[in-house]
């Protein structure tokens, strides 16, 4: 069963397709990695399949429902890290937490105030004065703490030290390994991908120029030749479509 | 048990795992009938989806290198020693073969490259002993 499908989705923004007929499936319990430069259309993909932006044209299914737009009762069943700064300022880590679980149905409090104790996260701050580093941490508790069935990452450990990176890469590890949700993670750091992802999908302008297992998208980029890694597949692909 | 991921190398990160944990086998850091860590806690502290552990070690269990006991994790098989330092062996054959046909095609003479052999299989040989 896939988790997540998409056929010829396309967003148009002026005379740019951010997104531009990407068709693709995602099966449920798997990591799937959004790799390309910033601009190739990550973070338009993602909002398309939250349901936070409206597609121009195409389908998408998510979770079994049908999404062109905002749906509520599936943001229940799902957790998204967003890459700009939406959360209000002038409340507290603590307070928006708990704010959260009033809204969550399936929420567990000890779960998502544990994960930001862990993260050594400061509660009391006011989120206006967070790093981003302490942000990305707020979200992820706000991502987790109702236990989705999907989780879509939108650039994480971009802007986190390699020790926060390490951190955050380890908590998503976890996740994947206990309840075998399906997780959606964009990323500019190639190696976040490798490690983590069981599928990959790579972008430029908009299009999906490579899709497949990991392994695979290495090997056919390889072309017969020695192995090649995650990144040097990465710009095959991006030099193949330019020349 | 020690293991390191290299994700620059285009190596799969499952048959580096299978590989280095043939090589921690075949040296002796891991034993005989000694329990390997859980899928999940490997993959935690390597720092990868434990679907990629979860293929590894199905790797490992159909080659006799570990096997599974309902309901108390996985471990090493008794011949996983005999099958990883066999294996470690050939590696190690094919190694010197491509020396010795790398020497010849620089140039050295068979006396060269016997005597260059001698001389490296004692120094070897010397810390083998000490």
């Amino acid at each position: 069963m896939n988790a997540i499908e998409t056929h010829a989705l396309t967003r148009v923004f002026g005379k740019t397709r951010a997104v531009d007929a990407a068709s693709l499936a995602v099966p449920a319990g798997t990591v799937f990695g959004l790799l390309g430069a910033n601009g190739a259309g990550k973070s338009t993909l993602l909002k398309l399949l939250t349901g936070h932006l409206r597609p121009t044209n195409g389908t998408i299914s998510v979770l079994g429902e049908a999404v062109s737009g905002p749906r509520p009762a599936l943001w229940e069943r799902m957790g998204y890290v967003a890459q700009s700064r939406y959360l209000p300022g002038w409340m507290t880590g603590i307070e928006c937490l708990r704010f959260a679980g009033a809204l969550h149905r399936g929420w567990d409090g000890g779960k998502a105030e544990g994960l930001a104790r862990r993260l050594d996260f400061p509660l009391n701050a006011r989120i206006r004065d967070l790093s981003r580093g302490h942000y990305v941490r707020l979200q992820i508790a706000l991502a987790m703490g109702h236990n989705p069935e999907l989780i879509l990452l939108d650039e994480p450990t971009s802007g986190l030290d390699p020790v926060g990176r390490h951190e955050l890469l380890g908590i998503l590890v976890e996740e994947i390994g206990r309840r075998g949700c399906t997780v959606v993670i964009s990323s500019h750091l190639v190696e976040d991908i490798e490690r983590l992802a069981d599928t990959v999908a790579i972008m430029e302008a908009g299009r999906i120029v490579a899709c497949g297992p990991v392994d695979t998208v290495k090997s056919e980029a390889a072309n017969g030749a020695a192995t090649v890694s995650l990144e040097q597949a990465f710009f095959t692909y991006i030099n193949r479509r330019q020349s | 048990m020690n293991i390191e991921i290299d994700t620059g190398n285009g190596v799969p990160i499952y048959l580096q795992i299978v590989e280095q944990i043939k090589r921690n086998v075949a040296m002796g850091r891991l034993r005989a009938e000694e329990g390997l860590p859980s899928v999940r806690q490997l993959a935690v502290d390597l720092t990868i989806n434990p679907n990629t552990v979860a293929r590894a070690y199905l790797e490992l269990e159909h080659e006799g290198i570990i096997y599974k006991r309902q309901g108390q994790g996985t471990f090493v098989s008794a011949q996983a020693e005999e099958t990883s330092r066999r294996e470690r062996q050939r590696e190690a054959a094919a190694l010197l073969e491509q020396a010795l046909a790398e020497a010849f095609d620089s140039g050295m003479t068979r006396e060269e490259i016997g005597e260059l052999y001698r001389r490296l299989i004692a120094r070897y040989g010397k810390e083998q002993s000490s």
